[in-house]
């Protein structure tokens, strides 16, 4: 590969790629994502290798691993280009019957199609399934036509246009107003507007400035920075450079979490490409900028997602946060004027700079512009990232996108946001998803995490393990949030084995809002959010635990007892057998019963019953 | 109190010695107090006889911001916080992880205030931490602040209830019952011995380890390295060795008599002496 020097240059090499891509006649995509490489993925890919080599189809067939499609549920994922075929859940047994059948003969493996639930109807292509047809997905969406380690790939399909059209068409002011007119705002939670914070670093006085990516993303159930970062590193490379270009720094660090490696290698190889390519470095693309990115690994820390924190691990030391008074675009990385921006807000970048802030702003709400990717994960048919349009219902995404409950349970909530959001019942169900009316219903947009709850969810429970997982995530550096956190979770605990009265309920409430007002940082101030969204919503599931001692949804073991109906029994013995606490006895064809002391109410027995007879009090 | 200090003050504006003398005048905590008395003298030194000419020229230059603290409009000294400027002024804030010439931590969150600058909406932040403005609008004694600050003071004994900074600010607070399970930890992780050892003593010989709950103070390794030089500021400056007047209590118990004034009369409550409660049992 020879460095690009100019637009020109950029123009010249696009068109080759496409000449040469051209040229292939079929393409295989292998969906790469995490979901998918925990379905064995790579032992499809490296079956069609295989395959590929050995029989030599006669057609030229491009091979093409790619970053996550977002229906994870269904994964392994495979599409074949260009009759966009779209199959699902692929053994490596099926890659010989693909081969043969789709790609040599042209003909449809009906087995392997997705199947609506409800009208059973088989569907072939992606844009028929109704987890995608009700999506926007302007960022998410390349990551199907891409292989996140060629750079070629990235370029072939307009990658490194926007960056060429801000650095020869635009002054750095003139990028700033126009992101400022989209009305992007922060992706990463808070919904700052991305163009303020730029501006405002931009003013700020030094010489030496940095922009840095935060993929730190921690929260229980999402991965959408992640699969982002893992599966279009260069979009985000590109907005980077873009909003460095206009910030007016040199310097850039991609903090990602160690525990995603893939992302930590896509991206350290994005950078080498770019470098190779003339796209980092110094003079980019001949209009005299220069800038540099690294790659900075984080320990995995939760609380190294907060910016002074985040800062604090990049410079090397321990990931505490600070004091917010001076604001780390006038003061950040070794106290040089720092933007911070989440994975997502920098790949929307290219985006606005390539459509126009016009466009951008016709997405949306009037207050919340473009698109938001959402983890869509618990008790939905369709669980996977989904990207929607701001202002669209938690409704259509549960329900249409998600396709509504799992196996037969009502859903009775949603949490958005992880640790810092809140539960949202059901009968807000019609509240339009933006940064605004999430905040005002208790919750908050978050980085974009969305738990489905149904009836055998227990709030009280869900509640406990939220703030349990802050209080191990907390730095423990300001009383409140690592004193007040541990009272909390001693609260919840107490609640949910029947040892809470109202008095304690009432402590908890005004413990939580204690701890919200005054935290340090972020995570401490938001801190008791699903404590107090779930008294909100559901203070009757903590007063069953107080007053009866019951818990509604059968979750909370001390307070659960299980039984066997004498009349529905019929002794088949499967109680028994499955029983991990041998506390089932009886013979065979009579009627069984549970021993209280020694069950473990791990529930085996009702799972395994097939006359239902066994009873949950 | 207050009254008179400022007319103090403003006799003797123009004299710029008494200003410093008022600005490293005792607080009236009484912990604070007592630990940095003594230990002022390090950190403060008199600059050489060359330099006094360019110091003085300094301070005539001296720029000074107009804040309202409790409704109070005062002028005070550019680039110190709120906390220097409301001890400065004689208003009481009470603190536990601050100490003068250390850098401000903000740990503790007892010193939380509720800050408005030119009429924006009213946020908390601590006081310790946060340098004045021109225009700041200070409450230091709000019903949500006192709210909070009380039930600071009730996480801090119940986890450390045999420390005696931990008792006099429950104390303070006017708490009577702790409504947590009573712990018995002495370290209260206000990381006075770090700032001591790093920025005072050069020694650099400790540091916070773990986090969360598992935080602690430990030196590299849990070793002695060779730049500690058992100085023992650490020991000076430790709020966690000093128990309470009564001794060590059963976990579970508030001392507190130094307040209850009604039932012990002859207590000397609240001074800056410290609690003779110990002379007058119950």
């Amino acid at each position: 590969m020879r460095k690009i020097k100019s637009v020109s240059d950029l123009e010249k090499w696009r068109e080759t790629i496409l000449s040469k891509q051209s040229q292939d006649e079929v393409i295989v995509s292998v969906c790469g994502g995490t979901g998918c490489h925990a379905y064995g993925c790579k032992k499809v890919r490296d079956q069609f290798a295989k395959e590929i080599k050995k029989n030599g189809t006669g057609q030229k067939i491009r091979l093409r691993f790619t970053g996550c499609r977002g229906f994870c549920e269904r994964g392994p994922i495979v599409t074949i280009q260009p009759q966009s075929i779209f199959y699902q859940r692929v053994q490596e047994k099926d890659v010989p019957f693909i081969l043969s059948e789709t790609i040599e003969k042209g003909g449809i493996i009906e087995r392997l199609l997705y199947e609506d639930s409800t009208t059973k109807q088989k569907m072939a292509s992606e844009k028929d399934i109704p987890f995608y047809k009700d999506q926007h997905r302007l960022v998410f969406g390349n990551n199907g036509l891409i292989d996140p380690e060629e750079i070629e790939d990235y370029v072939g399909i307009g990658g490194y246009q926007a960056l060429a059209k801000a650095l020869f068409k635009m002054e750095p002011d003139q990028i700033i107003d126009e992101i400022k007119a989209s009305g992007l705002r922060g992706r990463g939670g808070a919904g700052f507007s991305t163009g303020k914070k730029w501006e405002e670093c931009r003013r700020a006085p030094g010489d030496v400035k940095y922009v840095i990516v935060n993929c730190d993303e921690g929260d229980p159930g999402a991965y959408m920075d992640r699969s982002l970062m893992e599966g279009n590193p260069h979009s985000v490379l590109e907005g980077m450079i873009i909003g460095a270009f206009a910030i007016g720094a040199n310097q850039g660090f991609i903090y990602v979490r160690h525990e995603y490696p893939l992302a930590c290698k896509n991206a350290e190889t994005a950078i080498k490409q770019a470098r190779k390519a003339g796209l980092l470095g110094k003079n980019i693309l001949g209009s005299g900028f220069d800038f540099d990115v690294e790659v900075a690994q984080g320990g995995g820390a939760f609380v190294c997602g907060e910016s002074t924190a985040l800062i604090a691990s990049i410079e090397g030391r321990v990931g505490e946060p600070r004091s917010k008074q001076i604001h780390t675009v006038e003061q950040g990385l070794w106290g040089k004027p720092t933007n911070l921006n989440n994975v997502e807000t920098w790949a929307n970048v290219p985006l606005i700079i390539n459509r126009g802030s016009k466009w951008f702003a016709s997405i949306g709400t009037e207050k919340s512009k473009g698109t938001k990717i959402f983890s869509l994960v618990g008790k939905v048919k369709n669980t996977g990232l989904v990207e929607v349009p701001m202002g669209i219902t938690l409704k259509e995404i549960i329900f249409d996108i998600g396709g509504g409950q799992q196996n037969g349970k009502k859903i009775k909530a949603v949490q958005t946001g992880g640790p810092s959001g809140g539960c949202i019942p059901a009968s807000l169900f019609n509240l339009p998803v933006d940064f605004d009316s999430l905040a005002q219903a208790g919750s908050m947009m978050g980085s974009g995490g969305m738990i489905v709850m149904d009836e055998g969810t227990c709030m009280v429970d869900v509640a406990k393990y939220f703030v349990h997982f802050l209080q191990e995530e907390s730095c423990g550096k300001c009383l409140p949030c690592r004193e007040g956190l541990k009272r909390m979770g001693e609260i919840l605990d107490s609640i949910t084995e029947g040892r809470g009265n109202q008095e304690s309920l009432s402590l908890l409430e005004e413990l939580a809002e204690v701890v919200v007002d005054t935290s340090l940082c972020g995570l401490g101030k938001t801190a008791p959010n699903p404590v107090l969204s779930a008294l909100r919503y559901f203070r009757s599931e903590f007063e069953a635990h107080i007053h009866q001692k019951r818990c509604p949804a059968g979750v909370c073991t001390p307070l659960i007892q299980y039984s066997i109906s004498e009349a529905d029994c019929t002794g088949c013995g499967a109680c028994a057998k499955v029983c991990p606490a041998k506390a089932i006895e009886g013979e065979k064809k009579n009627i069984h019963h549970i021993l209280s002391d020694l069950c473990s109410k791990c529930g085996s027995c009702k799972d395994v019953c097939k006359a239902n007879a066994v009873m949950l009090q | 109190m207050f009254v008179i200090l400022n007319e103090v003050k403003n006799l003797m504006i123009s004299t710029e010695s008494i200003i410093e003398i008022l600005r490293l005048s005792p607080q009236n905590d009484i912990t604070t107090q007592s630990l940095i008395g003594e230990g002022k003298g390090g950190g403060e030194s008199s600059p050489a006889w060359g330099e006094e000419k360019c110091v003085k020229e300094k301070k005539m230059e001296r720029k000074t911001f107009n804040i309202t603290i409790d409704g109070r409009s005062l002028d005070a000294e550019k680039g110190i916080t709120i906390l220097q400027a409301a001890r400065e002024f004689g208003i009481h804030i009470p603190t536990m992880c601050y100490m003068e010439h250390l850098t401000p931590y903000g740990g503790c969150r007892l010193c939380i205030v509720e800050i408005s600058h030119n009429g924006s909406k009213p946020f908390m932040d601590t006081s310790c931490t946060h340098e004045i403005r021109e225009g700041l609008d200070i409450q230091t004694q709000t019903p949500k602040i006192i709210r909070a600050r009380k039930m600071l003071a009730e996480l801090l004994v119940a986890g450390a209830p045999n420390v005696k900074i931990a008792q006099d600010i429950a104390a303070r607070m006017g708490l009577l019952k702790v409504r947590f399970p009573m712990e018995d930890n002495r370290c209260v992780l206000c990381g006075l011995c770090i700032r001591m050892c790093y920025e005072q003593m050069d020694g650099k010989a400790l540091g916070f380890v773990g986090r969360g709950m598992g935080r602690k103070i430990s030196m590299p390794f849990e070793v002695r390295p060779e730049t500690c030089r058992l100085c023992r500021g650490c020991d000076y400056v430790c709020p966690g060795v000093i128990i309470p007047c009564r001794g060590v209590t059963e976990p579970g118990e508030l001392c507190g008599r130094c307040v209850r004034i009604e039932e012990t009369p002859a207590c000397c409550s609240m001074t800056t002496f410290g609690c003779f409660c110990e002379q007058n049992p119950l």
